[in-house]
């Protein structure tokens, strides 16, 4: 299933103007506020209609201005959790989640695998105030995906979350988005937010799209700059080495094994700043780093204050450097360097 | 008066009640959909719906016997073309209830329906369901408790009126003296004190026991549902 968009949508302060091709991947829509995400998702669902613009998902034409076509919201198979859950309030739990199944046309998934999938298995004859946040959340996410959509968008499903609560949906979606094969679209306003979710990113500023790939090729970028970019490594096959301390295999390099000080689940990914990203030219011996990963440089980046470095591991990382340093150690690209990481600086 | 007559003037009154409640319910409803969101020209629909609040019943009236009587513009085409007389029978009581009734319920619907997050529609309208889908199951229950309360106050005020009736549907034995009608014919004859403070206690007590009705049921549908008061 894959998504095509061009639309052009006038806003109060800007022209929404945006293109692109998405396939099944969960792709992450970052940008600040008031850049248009949820104006994209509204144009998406057909809740709002664009001025000039085209919609095809999964070959299937939903909006065609040229050719005066419009598919209304209830018969486009796109399932949206809205950032206001929109629970209703005057329905069960389960009667929430159900209500949309008896419009879907094929049935991917049922009440009780979603329940399951998401954790709602006791709170089905609850009312929604019953609930609590997160709750909440996943039982939007459940009614969603009950309609068997063809696509699954996601408004800030982070916000308002604790970071308990985020740690927690984390794994929900990770499991839907490994079981469902449809794209997932999430929505926030807080890169490292998405990048624990997706490597794939469509970046948006005032209306526009300023960039779709990978977040690490936008390293340094200026769609990337402030935003706590980190990096993020999918890890499995989870080996207790001492009380605290796991050994895992690291997706993308079978090779390479890295020390983390958690491991909720059989795969599972946890996130580490650039700046606790040490870069060393020589192994290091007598030193309480617990991962030491050899690797090039294939990139470097100068800002005015710091020296960002992408380096190739099998894995790409990220670290950010002071320009002493990077002076000191002669870092250019192509150098041979060591990439130093405290086993406990790995957060969920 | 014996016993017979109070009840004929009972179920009479009931009735045109009742009809005029059961016939005034989903039009305004459909007025309250239909008119929810602003648009040129809502206030003077408002305004035309809530006359008969603020007009005087008898002057109501007369604008019904105006318009629908024996030589009113609607009212002398169903004269001459059907043979039907409208002004002056039962269903005139019941227009006449209908009229004054009517902007109260649907100021009560109103009231409810503003309060209605229409994000509730637009999240319903994603899972599949059509416009007629949503109003059935979203819309409809979230304003149930208006619908119940504008029930209530639009039975109690047609039980009770008096004016549009007597003016429009006339003072007729069986045909349109109502409770209140009755009472003040009562009245108007000397002795007969005992039969209209018979028929007072009966419209206090139909009144309040509506009025109990309808608390009740909201009580029973806030038990099932606490209108979110976090979001």
């Amino acid at each position: 299933m894959s998504l095509e968009f061009d639309l052009q949508f006038p806003r109060r302060d800007f022209l929404l103007d945006i293109q692109g091709e998405f396939d099944d991947q969960t792709i992450g829509i970052f940008g600040p506020s008031g850049a248009g995400k949820t104006s994209f998702f509204s144009l998406l669902t057909g809740l709002e209609t664009p001025e000039k613009g085209r919609i095809v998902l999964g070959g299937r034409v939903l909006t065609d201005t040229s050719k005066g076509l419009f598919v209304p919201v209830h018969k486009r198979r796109i399932g949206v959790v809205f950032q206001e859950k929109l629970l209703f309030p005057h329905l069960t739990i389960r009667e929430n989640i159900l209500f949309g199944e008896r419009y879907a046309l094929k049935k991917n998934i049922g009440l009780d695998e979603v329940a399951e999938l998401l954790g709602l298995g006791s709170l089905l004859d609850s009312m929604p105030y019953e609930a609590s946040g997160g709750e909440q959340q996943r039982t939007t996410i459940a009614r969603a995906l009950l309609t068997s959509p063809d696509m699954l968008l996601l408004d800030e499903p982070f916000n308002a979350m604790d970071n308990s609560l985020r740690a927690t949906i984390l794994p929900y979606l990770r499991n839907l988005r490994d079981r469902l094969n449809i794209p997932f679209l999430v929505i926030s306003h807080d890169l490292p937010d998405i990048q624990r979710l997706t490597n794939r990113i469509y970046f948006m500023e005032q209306g526009r799209c300023a960039g779709f790939g990978n977040s690490l090729d936008f390293y340094g970028d200026r769609v990337t700059r402030d935003s706590g970019f980190v990096n993020s490594f999918r890890l499995s096959d989870p080996q207790q080495t001492a009380p605290g301390l796991f050994s895992c295999a690291v997706e993308g390099n079978p090779e390479l094994r890295l020390t983390v000080p958690k491991a909720p689940a059989d795969t599972f990914s946890l996130v580490v700043s650039p700046r606790a990203v040490a870069l060393s030219r020589k192994r290091v011996e007598g030193l309480s780093v617990r991962n030491q990963i050899r690797g090039t440089i294939s990139r470097i980046i100068q800002t005015e204050t710091h020296i960002l470095c992408i380096i190739d591991a099998g894995v790409r990382i990220a670290s950010q450097v002071t320009v002493p340093a990077a002076r000191e150690l002669e870092l250019k690209e192509g150098s041979e360097v060591y990439c130093l990481i405290k086993a406990l600086s790995f957060r969920s | 008066m014996n016993y017979a007559d109070v009840l004929t003037t009972l179920l009479l009154s009931v009735r045109i009640a009742l009809l005029a409640t059961a016939l005034n319910m989903p039009a305004a409803l459909m007025l309250v959909y239909m008119t929810r969101h602003e648009f040129k020209g809502k206030n003077l629909i408002d305004g035309l719906v809530n006359l008969p609040l603020v007009m005087p019943p008898v002057t109501t009236g007369y604008v019904l016997l105006f318009i629908l009587g024996r030589r009113g513009w609607i009212g002398s085409f169903f004269d001459s073309f059907f043979g039907i007389r409208i002004a002056f029978t039962t269903a005139a009581a019941v227009m006449a209830a209908m009229v004054v009734s009517f902007p109260l319920i649907v100021r009560s619907i109103r009231i409810s329906m503003d309060m209605v997050d229409p994000r509730f529609e637009r999240a319903a309208l994603t899972l599949g369901a059509d416009r007629k889908a949503v109003f059935f199951r979203i819309t409809l229950p979230l304003i149930l408790p208006g619908v119940i309360n504008g029930v209530v106050l639009g039975f109690a005020r047609s039980l009770g009126e008096f004016g549009a009736t007597v003016t429009f549907a006339g003072n007729i034995e069986g045909v349109s003296r109502t409770i209140p009608l009755s009472v003040y014919s009562l009245l108007q004859v000397p002795g007969k004190e005992k039969e209209a403070g018979f028929l007072v206690l009966l419209s206090i007590f139909i009144s309040f026991a509506a009025m109990f009705a309808s608390s009740w049921l909201n009580q029973r549908l806030q038990k099932r549902r606490k209108l979110r008061d976090e979001s």
